[in-house]
C-alpha cells in the first residue's frame, strides 16, 4: 500500500507540470477563450437562492417584513459594527472630549471679565429666543440620556443595577426616545427661523479664527451677536439635526421603512433600511452629544454670564463689551434693545 | 448533553403550513406573529423547494450579542430563549438575525413594536416550567414534559426534524446515502437513477 501511494505521488509530480505545460500549448494554439462547461448544479443554485444571492423569487404565507427571505447576509455586518465600532469608538469619543475640555478649563480657566461686573444690563435673548433655545435643549436631553442609557447601558449600567432594574429603565428611555424624539425636527425648525438671521457670515469673522477666538492670548478677539464659533454650532445643530431626525423617524415609523423599501429598489429589505438609519443616527447622535458638551462647556462654565443671557434674557454691559464688542456698539448706536 | 437543532430537508417539504399552524395553536402565538414561516423558491416552476424557518437556536446567537438589556439566554440544550420581563422590543435582534426569527406583535401606539416573541424549541422561558405566567408569555413548554417541539413532531413527510443535534444529522446522513446523489441535487435521481433507489 506505501508503495503503490509514493508511486501515485511520483507519477503525478512528474505528469502535472507535464500535463500543465501541454494544456497551455493548446490554449495558446486556439483562437479564442475556451468557456466554461455550462453545467449548473441544481442543488447549489437552491443554496445561492437560499442565500439571497440569486434574483430567484421567493414566496411565502407568512405576513411580515421580509418574511419571503431565508437568510439575511448582512445582519451580521451591522452586528459588528455596532458591537465593535460603534459602541468602543463612541464612547472613546465622549471621554476624550470630557477630558480635552477639563484640560482646557485647567488651563484657561474661567474667563471672567477684566473690568469687573457694571452692574448695567442689557438685552440679550427675547423670550422667542430663549423658548426656541430651552425647547429644545430639553428635548435634546432626554433624548441624548435615554439614548445613551440604550446604548451604553448594557456595559455600563447591568453591572451596576442588574438586568431587571435595567430593563425597567431601558423600556423607559425607549419609550421616551419614541414619543419625544419625533418633536426633535419641530424644535430644530423654530430654532432655524429664529436665529438664522444672526448666524449668517459677517465681516471680521476669519479675523475672530486667526485669533483663535481669543482662547490663546491676552487680546479679545473681536465679534458680532454671535461669535463665528457660535454660528458653528448653529449651523451643526441644524445640519446634524437634520439627519438625526431623517433617520430617527425612519427608526421610529417602520411604515416609513417599509415604504423606501417600495419605492427605490436600492433597498431590497426593511431590515437593510434600518440598519442603515441605525449606524448614521449613531453616529450622528454621538457626535452631536459631543457637540453640545463643549457649547454646555463653554456657556456655563468656561465663559460666566453667558447661561445668565438665556435664562433672565439681559447680560452686564462689561461682558458684553468684552464678549460681543461689536453687537455691543451697534445696541449702544441703535439704542433699541432688540435682540 | 443533547444540543438541540432543527433541520429542514428541502426534498421533503411540501409547503403545507402545518408547522406553523400547529406553533400557533399550540402556544397560542399573538395574532400577527409568526414563529415559524415556510419559504417557497420559484413557486410553480421546476426546482421548487420549499423550507420551513424559525429561530434556529444559534450557537454564537448574533441576537443575544446585540441587545441592549441582554435578555437572551441559552439553556444547556443549546436553545436559545429569551426574558420578556427584560426585553424592551427595540427590534435590533430582528436586524442582527440571519433568519428573520424576532417578530414583534405591533401592540404601542402608531404600531410601535411590543415585546420581542420567537420560537422556543417549544422549551417556554424563565418562568417556573408550564406554569400559567409561562405559557401566557412564551407559549407550552413541551420540552419540560419529555417531548420535542411539535412543528417537527406532526410534520407528515418527516421534513422538518428537531431534537438532538447528532441524531438528526444521523437521520439526514441515511436519507443523503439513500439517494445517493447528494443532499439536493433535485433532478438528479429521475436524469441518472429511474429506479429511484441507490446503494
Amino acid at each position: 500500500m506505501r508503495i503503490s501511494k509514493h508511486w501515485i505521488l511520483a507519477l503525478t509530480m512528474t505528469i502535472l507540470p507535464l500535463l500543465v505545460a501541454f494544456n497551455s500549448g493548446t490554449v495558446a494554439a486556439q483562437e479564442g477563450p475556451i468557456s466554461a462547461i455550462n453545467n449548473p448544479n441544481p442543488g447549489a443554485e437552491l443554496w445561492q437562492a437560499v442565500r439571497g444571492r440569486l434574483d430567484t423569487p421567493a414566496t411565502t404565507q407568512v405576513k411580515g417584513h421580509d418574511s419571503a427571505v431565508l437568510v439575511n447576509q448582512q445582519g451580521d455586518q451591522w452586528t459588528a459594527v455596532r458591537n465593535k465600532e460603534l459602541l468602543p469608538k463612541g464612547g472613546d469619543l465622549l471621554i476624550v472630549v470630557l477630558l480635552i475640555i477639563g484640560a482646557v478649563y485647567a488651563m484657561r480657566g474661567p474667563v471672567t471679565l477684566h473690568a469687573g461686573a457694571s452692574g448695567k444690563e442689557i438685552d440679550r435673548h427675547s423670550v422667542n429666543a430663549r423658548f426656541v433655545h430651552w425647547f429644545l435643549a430639553g428635548i435634546f436631553i432626554a433624548l441624548a440620556l435615554s439614548g445613551l442609557i440604550l446604548l451604553f447601558g448594557r456595559p455600563l449600567l447591568i453591572p451596576l443595577f442588574g438586568k431587571a432594574a435595567f430593563g425597567t429603565l431601558a423600556y423607559g428611555a425607549k419609550n421616551v426616545h419614541n414619543f419625544v424624539g419625533p418633536l426633535f425636527p419641530v424644535a430644530i425648525f423654530l430654532l432655524f427661523f429664529n436665529m438664522v438671521s444672526k448666524n449668517l457670515y459677517e465681516k471680521g469673522d476669519l479675523k475672530w479664527f486667526a485669533q483663535g477666538g481669543g482662547m490663546f492670548g491676552k487680546s479679545h478677539a473681536s465679534a458680532g451677536k454671535f461669535n463665528p464659533g457660535e454660528k458653528i454650532l448653529f449651523w451643526l445643530t441644524i445640519f446634524l439635526g437634520i439627519v438625526v431626525s431623517v433617520t430617527g423617524y425612519v427608526l421610529d415609523f417602520p411604515a416609513i421603512a417599509s415604504w423606501i423599501v417600495a419605492t427605490f429598489p436600492e433597498f431590497t429589505q426593511y431590515r437593510h433600511v434600518m440598519e442603515l438609519s441605525h449606524v448614521i443616527h449613531t453616529i450622528i447622535a454621538v457626535l452631536f452629544i459631543a457637540l453640545v458638551f463643549g457649547h454646555i462647556f463653554l456657556a456655563v462654565f468656561f465663559v460666566p454670564g453667558t447661561l445668565q443671557g438665556m435664562v433672565t434674557g439681559k447680560v452686564d454691559e462689561n461682558w458684553a463689551k468684552e464678549h460681543h464688542d461689536r453687537w455691543y456698539a451697534e445696541m449702544k448706536g441703535s439704542a433699541k434693545g432688540d435682540a | 448533553m443533547a444540543r438541540m437543532k432543527f433541520l429542514c430537508d428541502a426534498e421533503r417539504c411540501i409547503e403545507c403550513n402545518a408547522c406553523v399552524t400547529a406553533c400557533k395553536n399550540e402556544h397560542e402565538v399573538p395574532w400577527g406573529v409568526n414563529r415559524r414561516r415556510v419559504v417557497t423558491i420559484n413557486d410553480g416552476e421546476p426546482g421548487e423547494r420549499s423550507i420551513s424557518v424559525a429561530c434556529m437556536h444559534c450557537s454564537e446567537a448574533p441576537c443575544a450579542t446585540v441587545c441592549p438589556v441582554d435578555c437572551f439566554y441559552t439553556t444547556k440544550d443549546g436553545v436559545v430563549l429569551h426574558d420578556k420581563d427584560i426585553c424592551i422590543g427595540c427590534g435590533y435582534c430582528f436586524y442582527a438575525c440571519p433568519f428573520g426569527a424576532p417578530q414583534f406583535p405591533e401592540t404601542g401606539a402608531f404600531g410601535s413594536r411590543g415585546k420581542m416573541d420567537k420560537c422556543t424549541f417549544c422549551a417556554g422561558g424563565p418562568e417556573a416550567d408550564s406554569s400559567n405566567d409561562e405559557f401566557r408569555k412564551y407559549g407550552r413548554n413541551r420540552m419540560a414534559e419529555g417531548k420535542l417541539p411539535l412543528c417537527a413532531e406532526m410534520c407528515s413527510t418527516k421534513a422538518l426534524l428537531a431534537g438532538d443535534g447528532d441524531k438528526v444529522a444521523d437521520i439526514f446522513r441515511e436519507r443523503v446515502m439513500y439517494r445517493g446523489a447528494g443532499a439536493l441535487q433535485w433532478g438528479w435521481g429521475v436524469a441518472y437513477d429511474k429506479q429511484g433507489v441507490k446503494g
